[in-house]
């Protein structure tokens, strides 16, 4: 770090690519915990700005501060305000300055460091923590300039490349299929047979996207209320499923039973609607001959996990295009903010003034 | 100012220059799997119909009637129409895909009317006079609005061209590239379904007043191209009533309106023999 410069960034990070889940399970921060590491960060002279950034997938605090400011300083703080053993946040977290912080600030707005790589809601979280640092002012002309470039890059990503395109799930592979075929799912009408794993899934992704018209059926009454209730499902009795095929326009099965449940003799000949068939079950419970009725849509395990890696690939193929994108960016902002430069805040105006009135609700 | 006749196949060739641009546009844009740059795409399209409708203008006026005197203008009118469509669909709709292929398909009529100039043979002056003379306006909205069928019957294959391949994408399995822009089967079938309501109203007034001229006055209309509009009328009609009663397959009523169109367009064969003569 160079100590000519009057400010520094500093950024304390750990996520899915330093800690496994039952590490981070320790590091999450409660609501009050966050409220009172704020004040604390705001209280310290030498911390200019402070931003924390605090979902289930990453615990980071953003720092404009002094360059004679110790980066373990930060840490014990943050290890002994928190009291986080910090022989293990240590060994599963790791500090960046400077560019470095723009560089993955801008990565991680994007979706590039997520686990679940371009996904959307990443943005959201980042912005959700930029209002709240913005409401308590922790924030100043440094993390503004900061935070608003980097959604700014996210939407640069997002625009210029295709690494937020294609579902990478089983489920919203489902419910993007779902939405080729009818488009508009409020009034579509669902069949879940049985309550598997997979099927449960796909059955909220449905939902998410608006379909809430479900029905569930399963061999144990008893054992599908739970799921119907989570997720307001009318319960059919398996007995009247034959007869009540023909209501149906998405029919997903997800047993674990050995015979076809479903197959050409149980559906009508021809419909002028279409039929979506998803069968999520192993061994499938979907004749395969179904898929060769008219208007009708049959889709397995195999294929949907075969699309779901295809847009996997997809993204990752993007990865080099989104990285220099960013660095790009990244190049552009650090020379903003760069102190050797012209245009850097003056430090005098960089501390906020702490709004002690600021709700915490 | 005066435009002259070559004038306004000038608008036409500068119209096709912008028409050319917006499909160029929505094809690298689908090409890259990326959304087109909608402001780019519309403000051509906007252009070209701009020069288009500034060319037929000036076109009427030399005529002193409506320009559907030969099949150059027919053509014009017929992509006029169906860019104007286009508009009001993507407005309403946001249909990324309808962009690609409607724009192809205006380009692709409007090169197709100027490439031929047989289509477009100079009139004398004193035929001009002579025509504008036996101007019959009922005959006029006989054409303007079987032009206008045509055009809606035009987008109507481009919706169900669409719908076969949105059908082929999930039935096959193929998601990449044209596929993923393709609107959902549900928005092209009610698209279609209400394309072809107009479309047949539009061509039902048509033959209509067609018929009601020819009875009247039988010199002004040809019995072969009141004959191709009924035969199209009645067909279309058909596939709306087995639409409207679900009685036939929506792959198959996809296939029927593309060929029927096909079909719509080889008639302006004989109309064009019976304008030149």
């Amino acid at each position: 770090m160079n100590n000519n410069y009057p400010f520094s960034l500093l950024l304390l990070t750990t996520s899915h690519k330093t800690a496994p889940l039952e590490v981070r399970e320790k590091f999450v921060i409660s609501k009050d915990q966050l409220h009172s590491l704020r004040h604390k960060l705001q209280s310290i002279p030498t911390i200019f700005e402070s931003l924390i950034l605090n979902t289930c997938n990453r615990t980071e605090v953003y720092c404009a501060v002094t360059p004679s400011f110790s980066h373990s300083t930060l840490m014990n703080i943050f290890c002994n305000h928190l009291e986080i053993d910090s022989t293990l946040f240590q060994k599963h977290s790791f500090f960046l300055h400077n560019k470095e912080v723009i560089h993955h600030l801008f990565h991680v707005t994007s979706g590039l460091d997520s686990q679940i790589v371009g996904e959307n809601e990443i943005l959201a979280q980042v912005k959700d923590a930029y209002l709240e640092a913005k409401n308590y002012n922790t924030v100043g002309p440094i993390f503004h300039r900061l935070f608003q470039k980097s959604f700014q890059a996210a939407k640069a990503v997002r625009t210029h490349t295709t690494i937020s395109l294609g579902a990478t799930s089983i489920g919203s592979v489902a419910a993007e299929l779902a939405s080729r075929i009818f488009g508009d799912l409020s009034s579509v009408r669902t069949l879940l047979v049985g309550t598997g794993e997979v099927g449960q899934i796909t059955a909220q992704a449905l939902k998410i996207r608006g379909n809430h018209n479900l029905t569930l059926t399963n061999r144990t009454f008893e054992n599908a209320l739970p799921f119907a209730s989570k997720i307001a499902a009318t319960l059919l009795p398996i007995e009247e499923l034959p007869k009540t095929l023909k209501n149906f326009d998405i029919i997903i099965a997800c047993t674990t039973c050995h015979n076809w449940l479903i197959s050409g003799n149980s559906l009508p000949q021809s419909s002028t609607n279409p039929l979506f068939l998803i069968d999520l079950s192993v061994p499938r419970n979907i004749c395969p001959t179904t898929a060769f009725r008219q208007n009708t849509y049959l889709y397995n395990l195999d294929d949907l996990a075969t699309i779901a890696n295809e847009n996997l690939k997809n993204r990752r193929a993007e990865f080099s295009k989104c990285h220099s994108i960013l660095s790009h960016k990244t190049d552009i902002l650090w020379a903003y903010l760069n102190p050797a430069g012209s245009n850097y805040p003056q430090t005098s105006s960089l501390k906020p003034e702490v709004d002690s009135s600021a709700s915490y609700s | 100012m005066d435009i002259t006749y070559s004038d306004t196949r000038t608008l036409a060739w500068i119209a096709f220059g912008f028409y050319a641009i917006s499909f160029l546009v929505a094809f690298l844009s689908s090409l890259k799997d990326r959304p087109y740059l909608r402001p780019l795409f519309y403000i051509s399209l906007i252009t070209g119909l701009t020069f288009q409708s500034a060319g037929l203008y000036f076109r009427g006026l030399n005529l002193s009637a409506f320009p559907l005197t030969n099949i150059f203008e027919i053509l014009q009118v017929t992509a006029w129409c169906t860019t104007f469509l286009i508009l009001v669909i993507q407005l309403r709709s946001r249909l990324r895909s309808l962009g690609l292929f409607g724009s192809a398909f205006v380009a692709l009529i409007t090169i197709f009317s100027l490439s031929i100039s047989n289509f477009d043979s100079y009139r004398p002056i004193a035929d001009l006079i002579e025509l504008s003379k036996r101007a019959n306006p009922w005959i006029e909205l006989h054409a303007a609005l079987a032009i206008f069928a045509y055009s809606v019957f035009g987008l109507l294959a481009i919706t169900s061209l669409m719908f076969l391949l949105q059908d082929y994408s999930l039935t096959h399995k193929r998601f990449s590239g044209l596929f993923q822009l393709l609107p959902s089967l549900k928005q092209l079938s009610s698209i279609s379904h209400i394309l072809l309501l107009i479309g047949v109203i539009s061509l039902a007034l048509s033959v209509i007043l067609g018929t009601l001229t020819w009875l009247s006055q039988t010199v002004h209309v040809t019995v072969s191209k009141l004959v191709c509009a009924w035969i199209l009328f009645i067909s279309y009609l058909n596939i709306l009533t087995l639409k409207e009663k679900q009685r036939c397959l929506p792959r198959s009523i996809a296939w029927a309106c593309i060929i029927l169109f096909l079909f719509a367009m080889l008639t302006l064969w004989p109309l064009h023999l019976s304008l030149s003569s």
